[in-house]
């Protein structure tokens, strides 16, 4: 018994071509997510007299032969702060007046603008893999929503 | 009628309130994203992240993940009790049931520490100490 396999060679071709053609959708998937979390980010920050919440906030990415690598980061030293709120701020001058205020904003809730920026954009990334790795004819296990 | 996610955030409030030797290690109390003027040593619960988790064409579960904070005023003649108190907030809320009508609880548990402390660029002697967890709550609906 014969059994003749047409497209054999273009199949082999396809599997070796694989792993650069998802990493590099990957790439663009995982680029997008990270400017998208840095929009939305610089969108819920406020622009004090300095600027440093907005200057902190940047990107570093490291590129290898599976992919690459991204980290949003804000090095403003009251970034922390601004994400996890602040309590009363209050001082006494030299001639004792109370002040009921602060230099940067005082007291107030937590807004968590940086971590629900990052999250929101991280999930909808994660369906964006899923996606993509389907189209390129590959089956995501674990995943309810795949059946 | 769809559940009421609020209620997941009261019940959340509620075990922490009911637990007396939190409310003596945070006698001023425990609140959602702030304490009332004047209060020295509370714990705060805020909302970080909150998504619907649909399974099968319909909602399956709710996936919320909550800052928890004891936050006090530093005060050179009153001892800290951030440790204790977040460690108390920890054992009641790691692996702890929510009963919460409406839904059936699936976990709680802390994804990470918190530990900062805020010092007023104005007066450097008034500082806080906040320190607490962030916790993720999931709830299947039904």
């Amino acid at each position: 018994m014969n059994v003749r396999w047409d497209g054999l060679d273009e199949f082999r071709q396809l599997l070796r071509d694989l792993p650069t053609a998802l990493r590099d959708d990957a790439d663009a998937i995982l680029i997008e997510a990270a400017n998208r979390a840095e929009s939305e980010i610089r969108r819920g920050y406020t622009r004090g007299k300095t600027g440093a919440l907005l200057a902190g906030l940047f990107q570093t990415r490291r590129s290898g032969p599976f992919g690459i690598a991204i980290r949003l980061i804000n090095k403003a030293p009251h970034a922390w702060l601004w994400d996890n709120g602040s309590e009363a701020r209050h001082y006494v001058t030299k001639r004792g007046v109370t002040h009921a205020t602060g230099a940067m904003w005082g007291k107030r809730p937590a807004p968590h603008t940086f971590d629900r920026a990052v999250l929101a954009s991280r999930r909808r990334m994660f369906e964006e893999l899923k996606a993509m790795m389907r189209a390129h004819g590959l089956a995501v296990r674990g995943d309810e929503d795949a059946a | 009628m769809p559940p009421d996610t609020s209620a997941i955030d009261a019940a959340l409030l509620e075990t922490l309130r009911n637990d007396p030797t939190l409310r003596g290690l945070a006698p001023n109390g425990v609140f959602f994203d702030a304490a009332p003027a004047g209060s020295t040593r509370f714990v705060i619960v805020s909302l970080v992240d909150a998504a619907d988790i649909g399974q099968l064409g319909g909602p399956a579960y709710e996936d919320l993940l909550y800052a928890v904070e004891y936050r006090e005023l530093k005060q050179v003649a009153v001892e800290s009790t951030a440790r204790a108190a977040a460690q108390r907030i920890r054992e009641l809320l790691d692996d702890q049931p929510l009963t919460v009508t409406g839904y059936t609880w699936m976990t709680t548990h802390r994804e990470r520490p918190e530990r900062f402390t805020e010092v007023d660029d104005l007066d450097a002697s008034i500082k806080w100490n906040r320190r607490g967890g962030q916790y993720r709550v999931q709830m299947a609906v039904g």
